[in-house]
């Protein structure tokens, strides 16, 4: 049986689809969450193209994995987890190359604000990319989560295994020198 | 400062950390030619040893319908017991004498029967396997745990105790090595109908 492209089909349904050997089921999986996972991606690695790898990375070892998924458990978090592993691995390699790109590309394609130019958007993107990165790779991973998936503490904890105390920790100490690095510029 | 004054950023900055992001439809294609490349993924074997509902994480309505009796039934008390199964927590209280008055000559036994007296005798009786010390507890001590021990049979392995306990009290409860042990949600309540059949068994206690 095949799924229909159209139809609103829970996570699991597809899951059980592709394990049972429809590979291109999981194509519907792949629809659903890449903007998401790209994201997340982008925000936590700090540029595109190392978010852009992350992120087919994690959708190929979610593939390989599928398996040790279980369905008591929300497959978009299970999803995160990976992208959030690969995120770290990728942050690190990021750190080493010492590189430091602006987060808009042409490759991704932005929603415009009515508030701001073009130009003024961009420059405030790379100013909130640059401040970001400033930050510990764990508060940058926490702030982003909270903020940009707009996630509980408790959805937190489940993606990244850190509790949620500690969680509540490095969000609050972000907070604060993400405000601190902001106001700098005078944009608070 | 409050919490959320502490976990709060400018708002242009949560709106730009939530500007929706796309990805282009190459980027997506590119991930399922990998996809159909790499190698099938298979069930964990260690999966089939948990039950369907422990791995979807949801009853079945047959399932869910098993555990909304056993709730009622936990609720309530516990199971029914079988008469003559007893439990290895078997125990009675019986009001074995109805007067504390106690007197062979006739003239006293008739004094005894016709006045109602403030204390009766109550045996006491339970099936503790491996207790080392039992103690009762009720309203006829002050709910004490120290005071009223019972003693244990070595020919039936029962602890018993024979005490007087005023009519008005008649709820308590056994005291296993310091386990406070009740019926339930409420204490036991000493049985009052069985004065008369107890009675023919008072010589033998």
């Amino acid at each position: 049986m095949t799924l229909p492209i159209a139809a609103i089909v829970a996570d699991a349904t597809i899951v059980r689809q592709v394990l049972s050997g429809d590979t291109e089921a999981f194509s519907h999986l792949v629809q659903r969450y890449h903007d998401r996972c790209l994201r997340l991606a982008m925000h936590v690695v700090g540029n595109t193209e190392d978010a852009e790898d992350a992120v087919q990375e994690s959708f190929l070892r979610a593939y390989r994995h599928l398996g040790s998924y279980q369905e008591r458990d929300k497959f978009s978090a299970w999803l995160l987890r990976i992208v959030v592993n690969q995120c770290r691995t990728s942050a690190s390699k990021v750190k080493r190359r010492g590189v430091v790109m602006p987060l808009h590309d042409d490759d991704v394609l932005a929603l415009p604000s009515a508030s701001h130019s073009i130009v003024d958007q961009n420059a405030l993107r790379d100013e909130l990319a640059m401040a970001m990165n400033q930050l510990a790779p764990e508060q940058r991973e926490a702030v982003v989560l909270r903020f940009s998936d707009d996630l509980t503490f408790e959805e937190m904890a489940a993606v990244t295994g850190v509790g949620v105390s500690a969680l509540k920790m490095r969000v609050q100490r972000a907070c604060r020198r993400l405000r601190a690095l902001l106001t700098e510029d005078s944009h608070v | 400062m409050s919490e959320l004054d502490n976990t709060s950023l400018p708002e242009w900055a949560v709106g730009e950390l939530q500007r929706p992001v796309h990805g282009t439809e190459a980027q997506r294609m590119r991930i399922m030619e990998l996809v159909r490349t790499a190698e099938r993924p298979r069930r964990r074997t260690t999966a089939a040893f948990y039950p369907r509902w422990y791995r979807r994480g949801v009853l079945s309505p047959a399932g869910a319908a098993i555990a909304a009796v056993l709730a009622v039934v936990v609720t309530l008390g516990g199971l029914p017991r079988s008469e003559g199964a007893p439990t290895a927590f078997w125990s009675e209280a019986t009001v074995i004498r109805d007067t504390v008055v106690s007197s062979e000559e006739p003239m006293m036994r008739r004094i005894a029967s016709s006045i109602v007296d403030t204390l009766r005798i109550v045996r006491f009786a339970i099936r503790a396997p491996g207790a080392t010390r039992v103690a009762l507890s009720g309203e006829f001590n002050s709910w004490s745990k120290t005071t009223t021990w019972m003693k244990r049979d070595e020919k039936t392995g029962m602890w018993i105790a024979r005490i007087a306990v005023p009519r008005n009290a008649d709820r308590y409860a056994f005291v296993v090595d310091g386990d406070e042990m009740v019926s339930g949600p409420t204490p036991h309540r000493i049985n009052t109908d069985s004065v008369s059949l107890a009675a023919d068994r008072v010589d033998s206690i």
